[in-house]
């Protein structure tokens, strides 16, 4: 069953994969208004510089010599030179990933860690404080912009207190490993603060919710009377629980997170691939924002695959055929 | 007629029924409360707004809220000041002054009517003559960041006379009086007989647009003044002279007439005065001098309609879908849900950012693709409510008495899925809002509105981080926070009754 499950679910993934292609051709290439020679269009340029350039960009060839290009580029990853900086936008990736991703990386850790505890803490507490707290601040972060809790972050403890520097990446010559280990954490510690205040409250409504559904099951009630006491309900029978679809949510979330990081490392000029994004976007960088919106794009679906691949392998009850 | 009269019954039975319980939910009370308040202030914040919007110097630039002034050490901060300016007459009878209202000027200025001051003069002899109109006032604040001085005036001079004009400002303290001469121009027989002066202090460097006329910082006017004043030109002018005190505005008139027997008259009209404070307000003021509070008020309507109808049109697109493809299945499941798949992998907000850069930055064009991007998670939960609902004994019974598709899924499908869908469409309106307001954050909204994130956008890009201006910062956000937990708290308890698991059980 699981077999068949996955081969379907690759399947979609793979065509749903070919229709975002297309899609993105249709938006990005024929349907924007501005056609790569205007995105490097100078007042100044002769005709046969605009024709040159035409021919470089492969604009003169008829749309199905474009649309096999376009294809063949983007499954290669050959995603075209910067306009601003000259240079493959792929070798630019290598430079900004890894910021991105020690960020994002250590502020889910904690976020889902510290959300997690609480979460489980407050379903065994149903309406006492760390349950409330729970409830609240799940909700509010619903409802409150990323941007200004990170603005409020670095207003209070960059600008006001001035514990923290104001300017992300900014590092000196890393000739001494702990010297730069050390700025480094410096200087990432309030972006990652900041994230995983904005994020924890979420997983730990999200947690609480699920362990609260488990909680009412036959079985929890038949562990209490064997006298089980209540942590290690939690730990043995709740939280085996409520991983599959905790895990699934981890996966999901994250390309989300990723997206996320564009707010954040604005405004903490964190120079990783979300700053990268609207810096192109600002100076008008084509080349670089699309490939950067395939590669989110890419992320997403592998994200939702791997999820639903996941939640097959964790929760036996999945099953294709539920749905006539 | 009975049937609907039933129908209505019912509904108002249920609806009734569902207000009992939603009425002891105090979260839910509240978030209402917080939703009416919104609504309030979407619908009438232009007409309560205290200025308009786009007005800019209303005061100095990141002026503070009003309520800053309550702090030890603040309380003499310069408020803006307009002063009613009313003339009296000073030293000798030789002239007569009064306010009138003048018909020609006002034909000629097309407008309704035009008050003037005017200052008759008739002289006995050829000797030069003075009249004096003095306006006292007191000032009781510290030196403001500017101040702003324009008239007009016109004189109607019969007797062809030499004249001289002159504005002055006097300070009274304690060793005596100091003079400061604002403005003054000498004019020969036939000189120009109507003109308008202006005088504009603006303390710091960098005098926005739009004030033309006005002495500058820096200009050839301004550094004429200070050497006229005795000051050197690092040194504030305001600061000098412009603080707590006592202080009268003379306008001076000094004829020398050709002839005996003559008669001189000067008007003076459209006198403005006004102080530039830096407190303003509820909220104070941005960068370029506008009411905070006002863009706000103003923003709130944006807020609004994104959110209501983003969310209205994504609930009815996953309502169609969901109940469709749920009661259908088959092939239209299939694509739908494939649909529903393929638009879950396209990242919400780098779309919008990339499509603010291609296209124009168009608020509707921005709420397209909200809409069509945030129905999915909707179709996917109402159409597994569906599926439950189609199985339930109740369906099986009409289908077996042979009633048609529509017919079930309008009469059982829908009114069981709708709490479902309402529930949905709640929860869509702060997240749209959230998501319009990330777009403007990022500078990337509607040029043409004032939204509450493209207010902290100019405040981020403006400085109000390092001149820590946190009211400019920080109230737009905390009015989007206020108005998505409202929303919130409605769908917190209203999940609480529609999903009585959630419901604490103790």
């Amino acid at each position: 069953m699981i077999g068949r499950y996955l081969v379907k679910r690759l399947a979609t993934t793979l065509v749903i994969f070919f229709v975002i292609l297309n899609f993105q051709f249709l938006f990005l290439w024929v349907l924007n208004p501005i056609n790569p020679v205007q995105w490097v269009m100078d007042p100044n340029f002769t005709p046969e510089v605009a024709a040159t350039l035409a021919r470089n960009y492969g604009i003169d060839q008829p749309l199905y010599v474009q649309y096999y290009k376009y294809l063949s580029n983007m499954l290669t990853l050959n995603l075209g030179v910067s306009f601003r900086t000259q240079r493959p936008v792929s070798e630019s990736l290598i430079d900004y990933l890894p910021y991105t991703l020690a960020l994002v990386l250590t502020a889910m850790i904690f976020q889902i860690i510290i959300g997690i505890t609480i979460g489980l803490y407050a379903a065994s507490k149903r309406g006492k404080l760390i349950d409330i707290f729970a409830t609240g601040s799940g909700l509010l972060m619903y409802a409150t912009p990323s941007f200004l809790v990170l603005l409020l972050f670095r207003y209070v403890f960059a600008e006001q207190l001035g514990w923290f520097p104001v300017i992300g990446t900014i590092f000196s010559s890393p000739n001494n490993i702990a010297l730069y280990l050390g700025e480094y954490l410096y200087r990432i510690a309030l972006p990652v603060i900041t994230l995983v205040c904005i994020g924890f409250g979420s997983w730990a409504f999200y947690t609480r919710n699920l362990s609260i559904d488990v909680l009412t099951q036959d079985y929890i009630q038949t562990a209490r009377a064997k006298g089980t006491d209540g942590k290690k309900v939690m730990l043995k029978h709740v939280f085996p629980a409520i991983l599959p679809p905790i895990v699934t949510r981890i996966v999901i979330s994250f390309p989300e997170i990723l997206f996320g990081s564009i707010v954040t490392e604005y405004i903490f000029t964190w120079k990783g691939i979300g700053w990268w994004y609207m810096n192109s976007i600002w100076t008008g960088d084509y080349p670089s924002a699309q490939a950067l919106f395939y590669i989110f794009t890419i992320l997403l679906l592998v994200g939702n695959l791997l999820a639903d691949v996941l939640y097959g392998f964790l929760d036996p009850r999945v099953r294709v055929g539920t749905r006539r | 007629m009975g049937a609907i009269g039933i129908k209505l019954k019912i509904m108002r039975a249920r609806i009734s029924g569902f207000w009992q319980e939603y009425r002891r939910s105090k979260v839910g009370i509240i978030g209402l409360l917080m939703i009416v308040g919104f609504v309030f202030v979407a619908v009438f914040g232009p007409s309560i707004a205290p200025y308009n919007p786009d007005t800019e110097m209303l005061a100095a630039p990141v002026s503070m809220p009003e309520c800053m002034t309550m702090l030890p050490g603040n309380a003499n901060l310069p408020r803006s000041l307009t002063f009613d300016v009313k003339w009296a007459a000073e030293s000798n009878d030789a002239f007569k002054l009064q306010l009138k209202e003048d018909g020609g000027l006002a034909k000629m200025l097309k407008r309704d009517k035009v008050n003037v001051y005017s200052i008759l003069f008739e002289s006995g002899s050829t000797e030069e003559t003075e009249c004096k109109t003095v306006f006292n006032f007191s000032y009781n604040y510290g030196p403001p960041e500017s101040f702003k001085c324009s008239f007009r005036w016109r004189v109607l001079n019969l007797s062809q006379a030499g004249y001289n004009l002159e504005l002055y400002l006097t300070r009274y303290n304690e060793n005596g009086t100091e003079a400061y001469s604002l403005w003054d121009s000498n004019f020969g027989p036939g000189s120009p007989q109507e003109s308008e002066a202006y005088l504009y202090y603006f303390d710091i460097p960098g005098l926005p647009a739009g004030f033309p006329k006005y002495v500058e910082l820096g200009s050839g006017r301004e550094i004429l003044y200070k050497k006229r004043l005795n000051f050197s030109s690092e040194e504030s002018f305001l600061d000098q002279t412009f603080f707590s005190g006592d202080y009268s505005l003379t306008f001076r008139v000094r004829v020398k007439p050709e002839s005996a027997n003559s008669t001189f008259e000067a008007q003076i009209f459209d006198f403005n005065f006004n102080t530039l404070g830096t407190v303003h307000g509820l909220l104070g003021t941005d960068d370029k001098g506008r009411d905070i509070f006002s863009r706000i008020l103003y923003g709130a309507r944006i807020s609004l309609v994104v959110g209501l109808l983003v969310a209205t049109l994504s609930t009815s697109l996953a309502l169609l879908v969901g109940a469709i493809s749920g009661y259908l299945g088959g092939i239209i499941d299939e694509i739908s849900m494939r649909t529903v798949d393929l638009l879950l992998c396209l990242p919400l907000l780098p779309l919008l950012i990339l499509t603010a850069l291609m296209f124009n930055r168009d608020l509707y064009i921005a709420m397209t693709l909200i809409v069509l991007m945030s129905w999915m998670a909707g179709a996917r939960m109402i159409r597994s409510q569906v599926l439950t609902i189609r199985e339930s004994p109740y369906v099986e019974a009409a289908v077996a008495t042979g009633c048609s598709r529509p017919y079930i899924l309008r009469t059982h499908i829908l009114p069981n899925v709708l709490p479902l869908a309402f529930s949905y469409m709640i929860l869509t309106v702060p997240s749209a809002i959230l998501i319009e307001a990330s777009l403007s954050f990022l500078g990337l909204g509607d040029p043409s509105l004032v939204t509450w994130g493209r207010i902290i956008n100019e405040a981020m890009k403006g400085g109000a981080l390092t001149s820590h201006a946190w009211w400019w910062l920080f109230s737009p956000g905390i009015a989007i926070v206020l108005v998505c937990i409202g929303f919130v708290f409605v769908s917190h308890a209203f999940d609480g009754i529609i999903n009585p698991k959630l419901k604490a059980r103790q």
